[in-house]
């Protein structure tokens, strides 16, 4: 039985395996590597996920939905159509779609997977990434961060034996970097740091905001058709801008077409700020690190969003050298999956290589402290810092600062700030002391993080001897029984269009998606393709139904040479 | 513990050999398989990394800024102001130590084609004032440019250090602005030098402060969000010393007092406070429920008496009575619970005598099962900082505070009341 891994992307999915000696990206039903992390619900309530889906962002934005990835761990729902799901149901729709392709591909069940999360993904978001797997029906014992798993990627591939280089990830959602060494067989991280709400969809933002404000519109009252269309047009003007020094939008507003060109300089003018928010990950990971800047061998770039010659250019300048980016930056995360899915499993081909990790956020609980006047609680005392290799384990002792005080309260906080309220709660436990003077009575608090998240946080009262425990687990225990039933439940009530329909769905949906988006006499064209491929569909025979998908997908391609690069 | 025999190596070898050592055994004692001996392991192999080197203190350089006097009044436009009194600058030269003497290792390594890669051929005409991130290179590190950027990072640490010692100046946002920006702090080496070099000189305006912080809060908050300080000292960093804690508490404070002025109270808040719905409640907010729910149900109770209203004004009346009581009791429930008294055995005492609500909802006692940490305990600087910060604010008049406050209400709000105020005045004319 296959494990697979598995890059769960904020814009794109991939999956992919370890088979001789090399890891290899398993393509989807449609023949492509990249699944578009985008679910949408049809008018008879069937689930398309995928590129299938991404066409229907533009042309039924009200029944389609993407970028959940950023909702992960928060209470907010998404409504498709008359339902709504969770961020987690939606990401597990992905992960059900990513192991049918693979299971497909690979002829074997598929079971168990290595899933990457941003380095900087804090509990709650690995806890729902987690969930989300369990809801796909995937066997997932252990998250590798996404800088991790590229630097896996390359470190395999490299030949040399002592190199340290820094992995900036830069993907549709999140920011992460980390700063490895690689020595003999020894792959060490020596600090992680990131933001995990800042990433390429954020400069396409942007960049729809300085649109409209040339456009002199106003981006709120566009209609969600119109902004989907707006910002499909900025996204694909972000990737052109690349090449091209100046490109123009042509976008169909409010019934009419309107013309704007936008130049290297108007985008890196709208992004400005986005790169500046670059530079505080950076110096931190690298000051954390200890390291100079000479002591790097090689600045590494991964994730999608680090294609824009604006990014590489900023992180260039920031370390004076030109960052590298042998490996295509959006496969190496699902690449370094499948290296990690191996190792876990001890191949043969990579017996020897040791990986260690370190916890990306200090760990540590709430204390108050002593003043003239009353005291004043809401501190954050560190017990596991940031960047402390796992897994580990560190004791320290505290203290009652009340008279007669019966029980101490023990909140667990991860986060760096001094104040706990700027940090994030991820557990509690109570335990009871004897009554005694203010300081009489003290605990040992013991934390100890394993290598695959949990943490298990221990009180020890010094004069009774009880022992109190918390263990504080991303695995999927959280989810009590009964609401992981009802979910799965609900998933199963989901209905699914046979995988080998996709090719069809695609061809109609992005019909449909340019028919939205097109004007006057192309639009009836547009039409008549669409129903010429309605009737094919209908007839019910699977031959003729091929023949005018081809016929179809020819057209389109013609007509989007003609109209230019959209 | 002896970290040398752990990893069977000399004492005192270098760092390679412990390395070598450690990777080796690394493999008996993978930290899949094997946590408990691989937290051994590393235990003695920091320990044994400890030993290489002292820690190296933060690079610091000093810098003797020329007399005020003799400069130019404008010290903040110090790109056009070095040039005009480059020689002079020159002379007086602060010294940047080690940490830009040493010559950068990109120097000498001949593989750095630059040019070539960087597509765009526009760039010899870069400017490199506007943040032109397309068309600027990153620095080409030959000497002479070394040398150069040397001597402009100079210039702008000393024009950082005029800027400091001038009291007038030191909180002018604008002043700074293009110092904290300048392009040459780009380099995050440079940056982290600056960063690490301005860090002691506020401390050092920070004592020299006769009464309060001699920093505007804005100020401070700016410095920390460019060059984060706190955050750097607030986790990792067990012991601080005193002047160290005393900036962070001063930039928690300020970041505190910023977040304050920007809460607004809108109508999840107006909820709140009536029916305690979410989230603990202050003693503030309990009283203003309270109030505005005691006020609403007199105000419906003479209502419905003078004109014993009739058919569905009545009715809703009722309704709104009924739930004004209900918010009261939410309330002393909510109030009640945050104390750590069972709410159910809270409502029975209640029930039978009706006066313990007022205890309830005012005098419950403070909960206590807080936890000390005794790394804070010894430092006197809490309580001076606490003091100076907390306090003044304190002592600012109760009408300013009160505006304040009000100010943050959603606006709604305020329509609504009025709105309800002149219903009820129409329906007492009728």
């Amino acid at each position: 039985m296959a494990v697979v891994g598995i890059d769960l992307g904020t814009t794109n999915s991939l999956v992919s395996v370890w088979r001789d000696g090399e890891s290899r990206i398993i393509p989807n039903s449609l023949g492509e590597l990249l699944t578009p992390s985008v679910v949408s619900v049809d008018d008879r309530g069937m689930v398309l996920v995928g590129r299938v889906a991404k066409d229907r962002l533009v042309s039924h934005p009200e029944q389609t939905a993407s970028q959940f990835k950023r909702l992960m761990g928060s209470n907010e729902k998404v409504t498709l159509g008359n339902r709504t799901f969770s961020p987690e149901e939606l990401s597990a729709l992905v992960l059900k779609q990513l192991k049918a392709d693979a299971e497909s591909d690979l002829g074997e069940p598929v079971e168990e997977a290595i899933i990457s999360v941003p380095a900087y993904f804090n509990n709650n978001q690995r806890t729902a990434t987690l969930h989300a797997a369990q809801l796909a029906g995937l066997d997932v014992e252990r998250l590798i961060n996404e800088p991790t798993a590229a630097a896996l990627a390359y470190g395999i591939q490299e030949a040399e034996d002592e190199r340290n280089f820094i992995v900036v990830d830069l993907g549709g959602g999140t920011l992460d970097v980390s700063i490895l060494e690689k020595f003999d067989d020894l792959l060490e991280v020596h600090a992680t740091s990131g933001d995990s709400f800042l990433g390429g969809e954020d400069f396409t933002f942007a960049m729809v905001g300085a649109v409209c404000g040339k456009l002199s519109m106003d981006r709120q009252a566009l209609s969600r058709e119109e902004r989907a269309h707006l910002y499909r047009l900025c996204d694909q003007a972000k990737k052109a801008l690349a090449d091209e020094p100046m490109v123009e939008i042509a976008a169909k507003l409010g019934g009419g077409e309107h013309r704007v060109s936008f130049s290297r300089e108007d985008f890196s003018q709208c992004c400005a700020d986005l790169l500046e928010r670059i530079r505080g990950p950076l110096e931190r990971s690298v000051k954390d690190s200890g390291m100079g800047r000479g002591d790097f061998d090689d600045v590494i770039l991964v994730g999608g969003a680090s294609r824009m010659p604006l990014v590489k250019n900023f992180v260039g300048r920031l370390f004076g050298r030109i960052p590298s980016a042998t490996i295509d930056p959006d496969l190496v995360v699902a690449m370094g999956a499948a290296v990690q899915a191996a190792l876990k499993k001890r191949n043969q081909a990579l017996r020897d290589t040791v990986l260690t990790d370190v916890c990306p956020f200090s760990l540590g609980i709430e204390t108050a402290h002593r003043m003239e006047q009353g005291h004043r609680t809401g501190f954050f005392s560190v017990l596991i810092p940031r960047n402390t290799v796992i897994p580990a384990s560190r004791v320290d002792r505290f203290f009652t600062i009340d008279d007669n005080q019966t029980d101490l309260q023990v909140v667990v906080y991860q986060g760096e700030q001094r104040l706990v309220k700027n940090n994030i709660r991820i557990g509690e436990l109570s335990v009871k002391v004897p009554r005694a003077k203010a300081g009489e009575e003290s605990v040992d608090i013991r934390f100890t993080y394993d290598i695959n998240g949990i943490l298990e946080v221990q009180v020890d009262v010094v004069s009774t001897g009880v022992r109190e425990t918390l263990v504080i687990q991303n695995t999927t225990n959280n989810l009590d029984d009964a609401e992981l039933a009802s979910l799965l439940k609900n998933m199963e009530k989901l209905k699914f269009h046979p995988r080998e329909d996709s090719a069809n769905i695609a061809v109609m949906n992005e019909a449909e998606r340019m028919w939205s988006e097109a004007l006057g006499e192309e639009r009836d064209y547009i039409e008549q393709i669409i129903r010429y491929l309605e009737d094919a569909l209908d007839s019910q025979d699977p031959q003729r139904a091929e023949e005018a998908r081809g016929v179809v997908a020819d057209r389109l391609e013609e007509l989007k040479t003609r109209r230019g690069r959209w | 513990m002896n970290p040398w025999q752990v990893l069977g190596v000399e004492p005192g070898s270098d760092r390679r050999t412990i390395k070598r050592a450690y990777t080796r055994l690394l493999k008996d004692v993978h930290p899949e398989d094997h946590p408990d001996e691989f937290m051994q392991l590393r235990q003695a192999y920091e320990r044994a990394v400890k030993t290489l080197d002292a820690p190296a203190g933060p690079m610091a350089f000093t810098v003797e800024p020329e007399s005020a006097g003799a400069e130019s009044p404008e010290p903040f436009d110090w790109n056009q102001q070095g040039d005009a009194s480059s020689t002079d600058t020159r002379q007086a030269s602060p010294v940047i130590e080690d940490a830009w003497s040493v010559p950068l290792p990109e120097a000498d390594s001949p593989v750095v084609p630059i040019t070539d890669t960087w597509s765009d051929p526009g760039t010899d005409g870069a400017n490199r004032q506007g943040a032109d991130a397309w068309n600027e290179p990153p620095p080409r590190l030959v000497e002479d440019e070394v040398q150069d950027r040397q001597e402009t990072l100079n210039r702008l640490v000393s024009a950082m250090a005029r800027l400091l010692d001038d009291p007038d100046r030191r909180n002018d946002l604008a002043r700074w602005e293009p110092l904290l920006m300048a392009p040459e702090l780009n380099d995050f080496q440079a940056s982290t030098a600056v960063g690490s070099w301005l860090l002691p000189q506020v401390i050092r305006v920070l004592q020299s402060g006769q009464k309060g912080c001699p920093f505007a809060p804005q100020v401070l908050i700016r410095f920390d969000d460019r060059f984060q300080w706190s955050s750097d000292h607030s986790g990792t960093m067990p012991v601080i010393d005193d002047q160290m804690l005393r900036l962070c508490l001063l930039i928690e404070a300020a970041k505190e007092q910023r977040d304050r002025s920007r809460e607004r109270m809108g109508w999840a808040w107006l909820a709140n406070t009536l029916f305690a719905l979410t989230g603990r409640l202050s003693r503030i907010e309990c009283l203003v429920g309270c109030g505005v729910t005691l006020g609403v149900l007199a105000l419906l109770t003479g209502l419905t008496v003078a004109t014993s209203m009739p058919g569905w004004t009545g009715m809703a009346a009722i309704v709104v009575m009924l739930l004004m009581a209900y918010s009261l009791i939410s309330l002393a429930i909510k109030r009640v619970r945050d104390a750590g008294i069972n709410p159910v055995l809270a409502f029975v005492v209640g029930a039978i005598f009706p006066g313990a609500w007022l205890f309830f909802l005012f005098a419950t006692p403070k909960e206590n099962h807080r936890v000390e940490d005794p790394r804070l305990r010894y430092s006197q600087v809490y309580d001076r900082t606490y003091r100076e910060h907390y306090v003044a604010d304190g002592k600012r008049s109760l009408l300013a505070r009160l505006r304040e406050r009000l100010s943050g209400i959603h606006p709604g709000i305020y329509l609504t009341l009025a709105g309800l105020w002149a219903a009820t005045a129409v329906l007492l004319s009728l």
